[in-house]
């Protein structure tokens, strides 16, 4: 009698990184989707489209290590190995663990199952299958450095290793073997950037300079709200900061009395601790990979998500890609906590009216429970809105003020009503930084929401949506075809420039329930023209630019009884465009012209290469 | 020394690139009631990169000689020295050639804003500026990157380019480096003065205080020139600005880690788990290698293999073309008007400079500014001459900027081919399709196209070189034997 597989495989992790050593909760154990596993370990299904596989090649030292075989008995017993730095069995089952639990995340927040690359079909088809990613491989010990990336061209991601410094080094010891790949918070945000390089395959393409700061934001909302899902350091943070996530110092363990250090010289009260419990600990929520931005001395965690205040002019000024990003991190986690406030306020009056302080140092632990839950549930509704919002974004050029304008959109799509008043405090968080939504008329809610598609739209008729499985690849092939006849057929009615081809790289369906319960079906489509212009029309030798301009269509599928389910008849809710305007192609021009990049012909130029932008450099 | 004069007709403007090599030294002359006043613009050189045992292509030489012709040319006096910016192939001459300098009477010094020591708020305390706290950093971590680099001896193009970058910012020679194990013992350049000696000499050594502008101040003009009718607007560089110095702190960090403790300079690989764990391909599942088996179907893991190696970015290239950046856009750029004629000299000045001035900000307060300031358009559009920026490298005369030119100018691009950047990654300076677009608005001259014929510096024009000089539109060339002339 066969026994079926579980549904998930429990592995050990580090909820943050080795230098929290056994802060509570930072050894946890994280239940991982079942899949079938060879030794590296290596997903054994060649044609799942999220393969990832693990190989632990370094490059430094030109050799392999050891490939860890997860189905071992000695391993599944424990529920996975122990947390070790000195280990690299514990350091493949780590990344694979960490990985496999963000492309779960992902698709439950899209709705789908996700795929990584897919290259750019223009010009040399055999080029652009060879730069496919069908398995995403990853390498934990690549290289001496510190910096970790992702890398279209190894087909996967690369995490380095390096000795910590001799000064300056936090809880780390001088000169010891540090572990990009043992950090969390890193490996989350290489692996989102992978997922993000799949869902849109244009967006690594430099047009702007929002485009390098939001990939890096939007790593970093993926990293920062996975933290919010760790239950024990959750729980931990709220005793310790009285139930205000947002503070940066937690309370310590034991306070300072005021007697506990004089200074003779002067004679006056000195307040330093006694005891290693008396020093306060950053709050771990909201900092991102600490023992990395220990190790490599700058005295702190690498980011966080508060990192720029509100009435904030940065905007204007920052052009560094992770400051730039970290503009966007705080606005969303600005509206967070506002949101967090809010649907606890009442939780506080009762709290209040039980006999508790306004600003209480100990919260009792019903409370602490009760105010995890609503952290722990907004984190997830934040972290899928910010996820679907991809979904409702045009397929080229980002920029903070259209993403806005997208994740506006996705929440309206979902919460019409918006009991909440995410909407209210998002379009606030992002007001006050200075992030105005792209194309708006007005600052209200209905405004900034992309506008409904007209009705006079013709409707897409034979599309095949398929099931949440996803589609064979022969309705793949059909529903391909209706698309582009589709778009080719009404591409000025959609926005598109007359006489230049549209292609569609890539559509799928997504499933949603609304919020009464329903299921809903809509196909995401993306639709691109291209036109190939020269840098500049006075000086032909200066190379040229690939101008794009695209929709993102939401076409829904017609529910049995509703007009056109007879005919198969999907009408398009959404067309979001980036279309071919003369303003786009200024400011693309100028963005290229500020990085430097006339005068050169290869294409990769406008690519984001992200090992330069995780060097920092 | 015998020096042939070239027509100056009286009351003409004049403007005289010496060939040095890779470097600007340009002396510009304003005729005046009191006879032709002088203004100096920049005085220097470098070599550029070379592989090891071959002789850099940059440095031909001959500056000791022409600053000892500008000496007579000039009767050691000069109106004005404008230094655009600290390179080294714009400041070495003044410490190379102390013992002609030396003599000199100068009326005014004009500088970068960045090359304020002090405080101009606190003159009092003397507190230290935020712009000499950022070159002292900055020189720091060139001379940081440049001692390690130079001691680990590596031997291919990337590092001869970094050193070379490098070297430019510090003046110092990476021979001297390695030599002395890291410290420089003399602190000189190849041939002679130092980066920091130029500097000393220029803020002290002629007793009078330099002038430290950026754009939007307005340069007060020595009197002989502002009476024969010179007025001079300084377009760049921006303001200086506390971003900047994060950035250079941000960068430090970034280099850390190439500046690091390591005793021996050439391991930074180590063991981290021990010969236990090592492993061989074999021991992995075919799955692992397939996404190379579009690579090579023979041996994926060998593919594989190659892309790991080579995918560590090459950061220390990157982090020396910024430092490099940082240094060039601080580059003084002034705009001369005598007798209506528009005569622009740009310095090193890459795209944050220009478009502070272009477009009155940067991409991320105008981001979608197509109108370059009608102010800046006026002044582009109706040019007479134009010292090439940055000896011709691609972004330091953006492509607008080629685009909005007019006025059929004249050009002259003070540069050396070969010592830096390659044709196979268009890097080479100087760029051909910048000169080409450049050449459809200009007639431009290169310093590099023609022979110096001085007695003892001697030296041939480039391969391919044209035979004649090109004729203006308006105004003339004229060849002496160390130096080009324009007469506007």
């Amino acid at each position: 009698m066969k026994i079926d597989n579980p549904v998930t495989r429990p592995l050990k992790a580090y909820a943050f990184d080795p230098s929290a050593g056994r802060l509570l909760g930072n050894e946890m154990s994280m239940a991982v989707r079942f899949q079938e596993l060879d030794p590296g370990p290596v997903v054994r299904d060649r044609w799942a489209r999220n393969a990832i596989a693990i190989v632990d090649y370094d490059g430094a030292n030109k050799r392999y290590y050891k490939p860890v075989d997860l189905d071992d008995r000695g391993i599944l017993l424990r529920g996975g190995l122990n947390p070790s730095e000195a280990d690299p069995y514990f350091h493949q089952q780590m990344v694979y663990a960490v990985i496999t639990n963000t492309i779960q995340h992902f698709e439950e927040a899209l709705g789908r199952r996700i795929h990584w690359r897919r290259g750019l079909r223009e010009g040399d088809m055999e080029a652009a299958g060879r730069e496919d990613i069908w398995t995403l491989n990853i390498y934990p010990h690549a290289f001496v450095g510190q910096n970790a990336f992702y890398s279209p061209n190894a087909h996967g991601i690369l995490f380095g290793y390096f000795r910590a410094g001799s000064k300056d080094v936090g809880r780390n010891l001088p000169g010891q073997p540090v572990f990009t790949c043992l950090s969390h918070d890193v490996v989350v945000h290489e692996t989102t950037h992978a997922i993000v390089d799949g869902i849109r395959a244009f967006f690594t393409e430099q047009t702007n300079l929002d485009v390098p700061a939001f990939h890096e934001a939007f790593a970093d909302l993926a990293a920062l709200f996975q933290h919010f899902t760790y239950q024990e350091v959750l729980m931990d943070t709220m005793e310790k900061t009285g139930g205000r996530l947002y503070q940066y110092q937690l309370r310590p363990d034991a306070e300072m009395t005021g007697y506990d250090d004089y200074s003779t010289a002067t004679g006056q009260q000195k307040k330093e601790p006694l005891l290693s419990a008396q020093i306060s600990a950053r709050n771990p929520l909201i900092e991102l990979a600490q023992q990395f931005g220990e190790a490599t001395g700058m005295n702190r965690a690498l980011r966080s998500a508060l990192g720029t205040k509100p009435n904030s002019d940065a905007i204007e000024k920052i052009t560094e890609p992770h400051a730039r990003g970290s503009i966007l991190v705080a606005a969303v986690f600005d509206a967070y906590f506002a949101i967090y406030l809010k649907r606890t306020a009442d939780l506080w009056r009762i709290f209040r009216a039980g006999g508790g302080s306004a600003n209480p140092v100990d919260i009792p632990r019903p409370l602490a429970l009760r105010l995890c839950d609503e952290a722990r549930g907004l984190a997830r509704l934040f972290f899928r809105l910010c996820v679907r919002a991809l979904d409702y974004s045009a397929p080229v050029d980002i920029t903070f003020g259209s993403y806005l304008r997208s994740i506006v959109t996705a929440d309206f799509d979902l919460h019409p009503e918006d009991e909440m008043g995410i909407r209210d405090a998002i379009m606030q968080s992002f007001r006050l930084r200075g992030i105005m939504p792209e194309g708006a008329g007005f600052f209200s809610d209905d405004s900034i929401r992309w506008p409904r598609a007209p009705e006079s739209l013709p409707k897409v008729v034979g599309l095949d949506f398929g099931d949440p499985n996803g589609l064979t690849w022969g309705q793949k092939g059909k529903a391909a075809e209706v698309l582009r006849t589709y778009v080719n057929k009404n591409s000025e009615l959609l926005g598109f420039s007359a006489g230049v081809p549209v292609l569609v790289p890539s559509f799928h369906p997504v499933f949603r329930i609304n919020a009464d319960g329903s299921l809903r079906t809509d196909m995401v489509v993306e639709a691109v023209q291209t036109v190939e212009k020269d840098f500049n029309e006075a000086a032909p030798k200066f190379g040229k630019i690939k101008f794009r301009g695209g929709a993102t269509l939401i076409i829904s599928k017609p529910v049995v009884g509703e007009p056109g389910a007879e005919n198969n008849e999907s009408a398009i809710r959404y067309v979001i465009s980036k279309n071919l305007t003369p303003e786009r192609e200024v400011r693309q021009r100028r963005f290229g012209e500020h990085l430097g990049l006339a005068g050169m012909s290869e294409r990769s130029r406008f690519q984001i290469n992200f090992s330069m932008l995780h060097g920092g450099i | 020394m015998a020096t042939k004069k070239t027509t100056a007709k009286k009351g003409e403007l004049r403007i005289r690139m010496y060939r040095v090599g890779f470097g600007d030294f340009f002396l510009m002359t304003v005729p005046t009631d009191d006879g032709p006043q002088h203004i100096l613009i920049d005085c220097g050189v470098t070599k550029g990169k070379a592989k090891k045992g071959e002789h850099a292509k940059g440095d031909i030489g001959t500056i000791k000689a022409a600053v000892a012709h500008m000496a007579e040319e000039t009767g050691k006096k000069l109106a004005l020295i404008i230094v655009t910016h600290r390179h080294e192939d714009h400041i070495i001459g003044f410490s190379r050639a102390a013992e002609i300098f030396n003599d000199f009477k100068v009326g005014a010094v004009w500088m970068s804003i960045w090359e304020t020591e002090y405080d101009p708020d606190e003159k009092k305390e003397k507190k230290k500026s935020l712009a000499s706290e950022f070159q002292e950093e900055l020189t720091a971590l060139a001379l940081g990157m440049q001692s390690r680099l130079a001691l680990a001896g590596k031997d291919d193009p990337e590092t001869d380019e970094i050193l070379a970058m490098l070297r430019n910012a510090t003046g110092i020679d990476d021979a001297d480096l390695a030599a002395t194990g890291g410290t420089p013992s003399a602190k000189k350049g190849t041939g002679g003065g130092s980066n920091a000696a130029s500097l000393t000499f220029l803020k002290t050594g002629l007793n009078l205080e330099p002038e430290y502008y950026a754009k939007g101040d307005k340069p007060k003009i020595p009197k002989v020139l502002k009476d024969a009718g010179l007025t001079a607007e300084i377009l760049g560089p921006p303001p200086t600005d506390a971003v900047d110095f994060m950035k250079l702190m941000d960068l430090k960090k970034q280099t850390g880690q190439f500046l690091g403790e390591a005793e021996d300079a050439n391991s930074q690989t180590f063991d981290p788990f021990g010969t236990s764990w090592h492993a061989e391909a074999r021991e992995y599942p075919a799955a692992a290698f397939r996404e190379f088996e579009r690579e090579s179907k023979k041996s994926p893991e060998a593919a594989m293999e190659a892309t790991i190696q080579a995918a560590q970015p090459s950061l220390l290239f990157t982090a020396a073309k910024i430092l490099d950046d940082f240094l060039n856009n601080q580059s003084l750029v002034v705009l001369f008007t005598f007798a209506g004629k528009k005569l622009l000299f740009a310095g090193d000045a890459q795209g944050g400079n220009w478009e502070y001035w272009m477009y009155g900000g940067t991409p991320e307060k105008a981001p979608s500014a197509d109108n370059i300031e009608k102010d800046s358009a006026a002044i582009l559009s109706r040019l007479d001459f134009y010292k090439v920026g940055h000896h011709g490298s691609t972004n330091a005369t953006p492509v607008t900027a080629v685009a909005t030119m007019g006025g059929d100018f004249a050009s002259m691009c003070s540069t050396q081919d070969g010592a830096f950047g390659s044709v196979d990654n268009q890097s080479e300076v100087p760029r051909g399709p910048l000169l080409d677009a450049l050449g459809k608005k200009s007639k431009i001259v290169r310093s590099d196209h023609f022979a110096i014929t001085l007695a003892g510096s001697e030296t041939p024009a480039i391969e391919g070189a044209p035979k004649k000089l090109p004729t203006p539109k308006r105004g003339r060339f004229e060849r002496g034997p160390i130096y080009i002339d324009y007469f506007p």
